[in-house]
């Protein structure tokens, strides 16, 4: 083999191999970012889910918090292997994903505070008036105020507002400072009532402001901030790939060529007799 | 000149004919970003009790080694307790006591709940305070065991059958995160399906008499299930004890212990003073003594508590009973087995 040849040989190895590493290199790439946003599209669902269980609870079609617990434990792994599958040393990508798992743990808080006042605002609405109903059967002289409270209390519950909050709380507590019934049911009774009462107008307006705080969680926006960034991503390590691709393919198809043609002359100048023919 | 010139063009031609059409075949391989399925999975709406569903799939060589390490005493400090003493299977996973006995004779400060059903609770222990059964296991080795994970991963590691376990199901061998992974995994395969509500639940009316059909009306008209729902009957969201009443001033005796602020000793807010995770109400017939402190010896007196202290409710012996005997169809199986 002469040294020209030989050269050629070491340099289509040389273009080959450099050609399958970058080939690699970005499929590696392509493979990540699918990944990441493989993760980020189940963050999403699992959220958007927990949303709508959220606004079923709410409206009281959904009676359990089974797809609420279901997807915030999705939400916890997703975030957690999210976190696992930012680039080594991209700091602007790990303080990305801290800033979404910061999210989802304050949106987790949300949850746990609607769930908890969702049972409570549900007790006391369904007890209130039962309860109701047993101090006015005792409430002799102080029954336009009882009457008033269970009216103000009834239309609260679908129409609250802060001036009605207070102005039932000062109902409430005028109640509370009239004297307590002899007969110790009445007297079990009114405290009943008033607790729930009380609970009603904590919770009424809270929990409204509950759902909405959890619908508007920044969560929810950068997931999908990452999941466009991610998208770009991806879409580029699509066309690295593709065009380290094309580059191998063209580079085995030259190398093909060349060997063939190196072969051919290898013969050519191995066969004395044939020279002149392809010189002339 | 000419002819060669040709014969160049036509094979760069050829070259970069067959480079593209080869590119479009290897790009064809490549899939196109997924389009995302913004769909949401609908559960079941209708009750606010769910069958309990079937566990998660875990594996069974891992599940072995927690089954193993779970029934080891040695792994305590002292070498007299093991997760068995206070979460005995026979006994619906719990040991009747009041307050468990631990290593080096210390008692727990809570009551001992039930290991059965944990995969469906939101969070584990009284106060919510894991997130993960891994981490939950914390607080059974540093209280119960007195000892550290360090002591328990060098004493699965001086065992060479142990050992030897470990590493045919992990690849790192036996380590404190895999033998947590090893516990965890065991944990999940501990579910009670096949109790005789489950069964009304699927379709089958006559699973539960009529008493006990209106003990579940009952439960749900006096608002139980606001709390205990779902398919662990509870184990889904945090309250206070105490909605109603001061549980703890009407408990009488000394006033509540550290551990009895539930909450707020994991979160430090005032607001969470007492509030508890929702326990679970499967298999509750057979894990007296009930609530935090294991103060309540039968299910009657513990219904009767919950509905005066949460409910602001006084019930009447009928009400309890029925009430009570629609909390007994709750018991599950265990691996075939009535609890």
């Amino acid at each position: 083999m002469s040294p020209r040849t030989a050269v050629t040989l070491l340099a289509v190895i040389l273009a080959l191999v450099g050609g399958v590493a970058l080939e690699r290199h970005s499929s590696a790439r392509l493979d990540h970012e699918r990944e990441v946003l493989r993760r980020l599209q189940e963050l999403y669902r699992a959220d958007t889910a927990l949303d709508m269980s959220v606004l079923e609870l709410r409206a009281g079609v959904l009676k359990h918090f089974d797809p609420l617990v279901h997807n915030v434990k999705v939400l916890r792994r997703a975030a957690v292997l999210q976190r696992r599958s930012a680039d080594d040393g991209a700091d602007w990508q790990e303080a990305e994903i801290g800033r979404l798992v910061a999210d989802l743990n304050s949106k987790e808080q949300l949850v746990e505070a609607f769930k908890t006042d969702l049972s409570l605002l549900r007790i006391s609405s369904l007890h209130f008036p039962t309860v109701a109903a047993v101090v006015a059967r005792y409430n002799g002289e102080n029954a336009t105020g009882l009457e008033a409270l269970r009216t103000s209390l009834a239309r609260y519950s679908v129409a609250p507002s802060k001036e009605f909050t207070e102005t039932i709380a000062r109902d409430v507590e005028r109640m509370q400072a009239a004297a307590a019934p002899v007969d110790p049911v009445a007297a079990e009774a009114r405290r009943s009532m008033l607790g729930h009462a009380r609970n009603i107008l904590e919770r009424r307006m809270r929990i409204d402001d509950l759902a909405r705080d959890i619908r508007q969680s920044s969560a929810h926006f950068r997931i999908l901030a990452l999941e466009d960034l991610h998208s770009h991503r991806q879409s580029r390590a699509l066309v690295v790939v593709t065009a380290a691709r094309t580059a191998l393919a063209a580079l085995c198809i030259l190398a093909a060529v060349a060997l063939s043609e190196l072969l051919k002359r290898e013969r050519t100048s191995a066969t004395p007799g044939t020279l002149p023919a392809i010189r002339r | 000149m000419f002819h060669g010139s040709t014969h160049r063009r036509s094979f760069a031609a050829r070259c970069a004919a067959l480079s593209i059409a080869f590119a479009n075949i290897l790009a064809c391989g490549l899939e196109t970003p997924p389009d995302p399925l913004r769909a949401t999975e609908r559960a079941e709406l209708d009750e606010p009790l769910q069958p309990l569903p079937a566990g998660p799939t875990v594996d069974p060589a891992r599940a072995k080694l927690g089954e193993i390490l779970f029934a080891d005493a040695s792994l305590s400090s002292d070498g007299t307790v093991s997760c068995l003493t206070c979460h005995p299977l026979d006994r619906a996973g719990t040991d009747g006591l009041a307050h468990s006995r631990g290593a080096r004779g210390k008692d727990t400060a809570l009551n001992t709940p039930s290991i059965f059903n944990l995969p469906f609770a939101f969070r584990y222990n009284w106060s919510g305070a894991y997130l993960t059964l891994e981490d939950e296991f914390d607080a059974p080795v540093q209280k119960t065991f007195s000892t550290t994970w360090r002591e328990i991963e060098k004493k699965v590691q001086a065992n060479p059958e142990l050992s030897r376990a470990f590493a045919a199901a992990y690849p790192d061998g036996p380590t404190i995160r895999t033998i947590k992974d090893a516990l965890a995994r065991y944990i999940e395969t501990l579910t009670t399906p096949g109790s005789r509500f489950d069964a009304f639940l699927n379709g089958d009316a006559d699973a539960l008499s009529r008493d006990e059909r209106r003990g579940y009306a009952l439960f749900k008209e006096l608002g139980c299930s606001s709390c205990h729902q779902g398919a662990a009957v509870g184990a889904g969201s945090f309250q206070r004890f105490g909605v109603m009443r001061d549980y703890f001033a009407e408990r009488g005796g000394p006033p509540p212990a550290s551990a009895e602020l539930g909450r707020f000793n994991t979160t430090g807010n005032p607001s969470d003073r007492f509030v508890f995770r929702v326990p679970s109400l499967r298999n509750v017939a057979r894990t007296a003594p009930y609530f935090h402190d294991g103060s309540a010896p039968t299910l009657e007196q513990a219904v009767t508590t919950m509905a005066r202290v949460q409910l602001g409710e006084h019930l009447s012996p009928d009400q309890v009973s029925l009430i009570v005997g629609f909390l007994r169809t709750l018991t599950g199986t265990f691996r075939g087995s009535p609890l």
